[in-house]
């Protein structure tokens, strides 16, 4: 059984939220693609850029706030997975997420105070993840941009 | 060539995204046998109605049904009047502390709602509203996302001069809003409605924590005991996952321009 390996409840987990999320963030890239103005591709063909090229200098700096903003949600998201694990594994260890732990402490055993603290240390683990997600976004915008300088 | 292979791909991501769907039906519709046998039958079964009645033998899906509905359509009512009231204020009237009281709404936004449980918890056992729908409406009635939407559409979509022009002719706040605001943004009102909706219905943890009778589930958490029945019968599980998903698909077919819409708006503005 998938809800019983180590492993195996983990990848079901992920793909359960992949699959119900993955509507939701086709919709954003593709709006954000609708975004990027037809000229600068129009330019780049011109002066003979590859197709991964485009991708690779036009598509992709300029979807940065996109990719931003779902890289974002995504990850703050997958700290707060509860209904999923909830349902297919219950509280045993292989699928326990933070919030699930958090809910079994509170409202399963009582714990109140364990219940609170847990979520404490989540909000400090929520910061540190969106710091560093808006330092590698901010550095990789810079890169791609410095390379389109050269 | 090229068409073909970006059809081929589109069309793999097409039926992975609905086989799910699809696959839910077909066990709703199958007595178990069927569904666990190897390798797995793809075209719907005969027992449709046979598994409806074992979810209604196990809970009062309708009355669920309903609570869902009287739960999400309330806090979607409430969240619009009072968002678009404060971003109203936010946006187009001038008072002291604005800036800073705007800057609060947004750093709320950034602490995610599961982190209030507990506290939120502890308040509503202490107004006496455990199980109880106020325990759901009243938290959600006003949030910093809609309030920040509200303000930055109705700092755009209104102009300064109307604003001026209202006031000369002696135009008090209230009547600003509701004559001359509310009609100007029932857009941003569509797609925040869907936001919000789609975001309580969904709702599964709070309803969990708050509600204590079968009668008093919403939709979500009522799915959940047949989950938690031993037989597992699977078809009586898919039958009442079905028959909930489907006043959302109805509900995405008429308004599908619009969902797409408040998806976008979100992440371009949002």
């Amino acid at each position: 059984m998938w809800n019983r390996s180590e492993w195996g409840a983990k990848i079901a987990i992920a793909t359960m939220i992949f699959w119900r999320w993955l509507g939701y963030n086709t919709l954003i890239y593709l709006a954000g693609m609708q975004s990027i103005p037809g000229h600068l591709y129009e330019a780049a063909r011109l002066e003979g850029a590859s197709i991964f090229q485009q991708l690779r200098y036009i598509t992709i700096p300029m979807l940065k706030p996109f990719i931003l903003f779902t890289v974002f949600t995504a990850t703050v998201g997958a700290l707060q997975v509860f209904a999923e694990p909830m349902i297919f594994s219950g509280y045993r260890p292989e699928g326990m997420t933070v919030v699930l732990y958090l809910y079994r402490e509170g409202f399963h055993n009582n714990y109140f105070g364990t219940a609170a603290a847990t979520s404490l240390i989540l909000f400090f683990i929520i910061i540190v993840f969106t710091a560093v997600n808006m330092f590698l976004t901010s550095r990789i915008g810079q890169q791609s941009k410095r390379r389109a300088r050269v | 060539m090229k068409k073909g292979i970006v059809y081929t791909l589109l069309i793999i991501v097409s039926l992975l995204s609905i086989f799910p769907i699809y696959w839910m039906f077909v066990m709703a519709t199958s007595p178990n046998h069927v569904i666990n046998s190897i390798p797995p039958v793809l075209i719907p079964g005969p027992e449709m109605m046979t598994n409806f009645e074992n979810v209604l033998s196990n809970i009062p899906f309708f009355r669920n049904l309903l609570n869902s509905f009287f739960v999400a359509s309330t806090i979607t009512i409430g969240v619009i009047f009072l968002c678009s009231l404060a971003g109203f204020a936010f946006a187009k009237l001038q008072f002291p502390g604005r800036r800073s009281l705007f800057l609060i709404v947004l750093a709320t936004m950034m602490i995610p709602p599961v982190l209030g449980v507990i506290p939120l918890y502890y308040l509503i056992t202490n107004f006496g509203w455990l199980n109880d729908y106020r325990a759901l409406i009243f938290p959600g009635l006003i949030n910093a996302f809609g309030i920040f939407w509200m303000r930055q559409y109705i700092y755009s979509a209104i102009h300064d001069e109307i604003v001026e022009a209202a006031r000369i002719d002696g135009c008090s706040n209230w009547r600003m809003y509701w004559n001359i605001v509310i009609p100007m943004v029932y857009p941003a009102f569509a797609t925040l409605g869907i936001i919000v909706f789609m975001q309580i219905w969904g709702d599964f943890m709070w309803p969990l924590i708050a509600l204590q009778d079968t009668s008093m589930y919403t939709l979500q958490v009522a799915l959940s005991v047949l989950e938690s029945d031993r037989s597992r019968d699977y078809g009586m599980i898919m039958s009442g996952t079905f028959w909930a998903t489907v006043p959302l698909i109805v509900v995405f077919l008429i308004f599908n321009r619009l969902f797409i819409r408040s998806i976008t708006d979100g992440a371009l503005k949002g």
